[in-house]
């Protein structure tokens, strides 16, 4: 890195995102680290009990090319839908309660409440509400979900200067100015995180769901490996979980980051 | 005749390793026993010339230890010596004599890091040679030397680490980037070295495991220390480019043999790793070290591409070829360097 005058220099959004592209390499490394340790470790054991890593590779790999098959798409469209309307929900309401104090007193107890509650009960729940159906992967979601991205789109209002806001008043920024200049920056700082660690959670509650209360996607395909012992199938579907959100990351979180924040240079 | 040749460690073990270098060609084609030949050659011989010289010109600097070397240098090379002309009467004799040359440079920069109470990682790595080098005198098992690859590559990520800080501000003042400055990764450098380590000790304890992925893994490691690099002010200058590109093609070498694991593939982790840093580090120190500026002559150039030139016959298996790059390659490098190192003092601060 290159620095003058205690910050590092201006450069090209090309640029720090081939950097971005180069400490990566770092993550794929550890990745790589781990499956050595997992090929040591299945030398030691058995395929039974920790299936080969390269037949893991290849039996996702297969998956990946038959995807209908093997019902990605399924559990994608309802993960990705699923944190979309979470997403949503926790803004909306994380605004309403920046706006309202008194709604925000009405609604802690409320998320509270949800938060104690372990999503395998909600996944229970939506079965005998909503039976086997896509609704009910769904609604597993969204309830497990948007109580984080209600907290923080709240805490990212919170944490905007006073003083910014004031100036905004005296200078009588327009509406969409002061939510474009100020309010979409802040909250992006926090959101965007938040909306990787939502669609991960979103990911994992997906495939929870579908193994106890669907007849398809990715958690009944596990079932099903389960049933028959088939310990490759299971860390195959696994792998791609992993890869799918490293991907998810890379390419639209981070790509928005560096968009978004010309100054952030060192990832 | 400058004297300095026989007192300086840099001169004559950077002069005796390119010799070394040389030297394989004539294994190659007139030797019986061309296997054990050359890896005692290139080995025992070329990286104990190549380490030593560095090692007693760069760790002094680095610890701030000010003493004369004359008496070391007179001593490790009685030790080397012994060592190369005792080959040709007694294997066993002579494989014994470099372990304990290592040893003794080992010990010899640990009392260097005793005396000025600095300590520099490399030391661990001296001692891990060492460990390596006795082990393989006692077993002859092969895997102590993929062993000292992995760990020689580990070695060459910490010194390129130290080199890259020299040649970027030199880059920078050469282009009259005077208020920039260059702060490599040290937790890159950190990673790139605990996976390269990790790697020679898991190729010793798992020797019978495919241990592919961890090839992989050295291999993105060593990429990711590119990044430090990505700046046209540094990449303009040559210099930093050959930096960037030997630091490359070490990541590559890693990448090939993680996905191919063949013997070519591991002599291109052996070219790249030791030939082409030790060609830049030879470059690099010793202009830099005789007061002149950085700058490769053209017979540095053409002794890089014939070096490159080797690395592609040797991946391809033309080893005639290969072995005859090679020696042209380093030939060039010891007249180049006997001209730098008889015209000019040595500098040890530089």
């Amino acid at each position: 890195m290159l620095i003058t005058n205690n910050k590092s220099i201006n450069r090209s959004y090309f640029t720090r995102m081939l950097d971005y592209c180069f400490s990566s390499f770092i993550s794929i490394g550890v990745f790589f680290i781990f499956l050595s340790l997992w090929q040591i470790a299945n030398y030691y054991t058995s395929d039974f009990i920790l299936a080969n890593p390269q037949n893991v590779i290849l039996k996702a790999l297969e998956i990946i090319k038959n995807y209908d098959e093997f019902d990605l798409i399924i559990s994608l469209k309802r993960a990705f839908i699923g944190s979309f309307i979470s997403l949503c929900l926790g803004i909306v309401l994380g605004i309403i309660s920046y706006k309202f104090k008194t709604f925000l007193l009405f609604i802690k107890p409320i998320i509270s409440i949800n938060l104690s509650i372990a999503p395998i009960a909600w996944v229970v729940l939506a079965l005998f509400w909503f039976g086997f159906s896509d609704f009910s992967v769904i609604f597993v979601v969204i309830i497990c979900t948007y109580a984080y991205t209600f907290s923080c789109t709240l805490n990212a209002l919170n944490d905007i200067p006073k003083g910014l806001k004031d100036m905004a008043k005296i200078y009588k920024f327009s509406k969409k100015s002061l939510f474009i200049n100020l309010y979409l920056p802040f909250s992006l700082a926090h959101l965007l995180p938040a909306s990787l660690i939502s669609i991960s959670n979103a990911f994992k509650l997906t495939i929870m769901a579908e193994l106890l209360g669907a007849n398809n996607g990715i958690g009944s395909k596990i079932a099903d490996a389960r049933s028959f012992l088939e310990n490759d199938v299971v860390l195959a579907y696994l792998l791609i979980c992993v890869v799918f959100l490293a991907a998810f990351e890379f390419l639209i979180i981070k790509n928005l980051e560096l968009i978004i924040y010309k100054d952030k240079t060192n990832v | 005749m400058n004297k300095e040749i026989f007192f300086i460690p840099m001169k004559s073990f950077f002069l005796l390793c390119s010799i070394s270098f040389s030297l394989g060609i004539f294994v190659y084609f007139f030797s019986d026993d061309f296997y054990n030949n050359h890896i005692f050659l290139f080995f025992d011989i070329a990286l104990s010339a190549a380490y030593t010289g560095f090692i007693l010109t760069a760790l002094p600097a680095w610890l701030g230890f000010n003493k004369t070397l004359k008496n070391i240098n007179i001593f490790l090379l009685f030790l080397f010596l012994t060592s190369a002309l005792t080959y040709f009467i007694n294997t066993f004799f002579a494989m014994f004599f470099m372990c304990i040359f290592w040893l003794s440079l080992s010990f010899i920069c640990s009392f260097m890091c005793f005396k000025t109470k600095n300590f520099n990682s490399l030391i661990l790595i001296l001692f891990g040679f060492c460990f390596l080098k006795f082990a393989y005198f006692f077993t002859l098992n092969t895997d102590f030397l993929k062993a000292l690859i992995h760990l020689n590559s580990a070695a060459i990520m910490l010194i390129n680490f130290k080199i890259s800080i020299a040649v970027s501000r030199s880059a920078l003042d050469e282009k009259n980037y005077k208020d920039y400055h260059f702060i490599p990764n040290v937790y890159y450098k950190n990673l790139s070295v605990f996976t390269l380590i990790l790697l020679s000790i898991f190729s010793v304890i798992f020797s019978n495991i495919d241990l592919k992925f961890l090839y992989i893994a050295s291999a993105f490691m060593i990429f990711a220390r590119l990044k430090d690099f990505h700046h046209k002010e540094l990449l303009k200058t040559h210099y930093v480019l050959f930096l960037y590109i030997s630091i490359f093609i070490l990541g590559l070498a890693y990448l090939i043999y993680g996905l191919n694991t063949t013997s070519a593939s591991l002599h291109l982790i052996f070219l790249s790793s030791i030939c082409i840093n030790i060609l830049l580090v030879f470059n690099i120190a010793g202009l830099r070290h005789n007061g002149l500026v950085l700058r490769f002559f053209k017979r540095t150039y053409l002794s890089f591409i014939l070096l490159f030139l080797t690395l592609l016959l040797r991946y391809l298996n033309i080893n005639d070829f290969a072995i005859i790059c090679l020696f042209l390659s380093f030939i060039i490098q010891f007249f180049m360097l006997l001209k730098i190192f008889l015209n000019n003092s040595f500098l040890q601060d530089a």
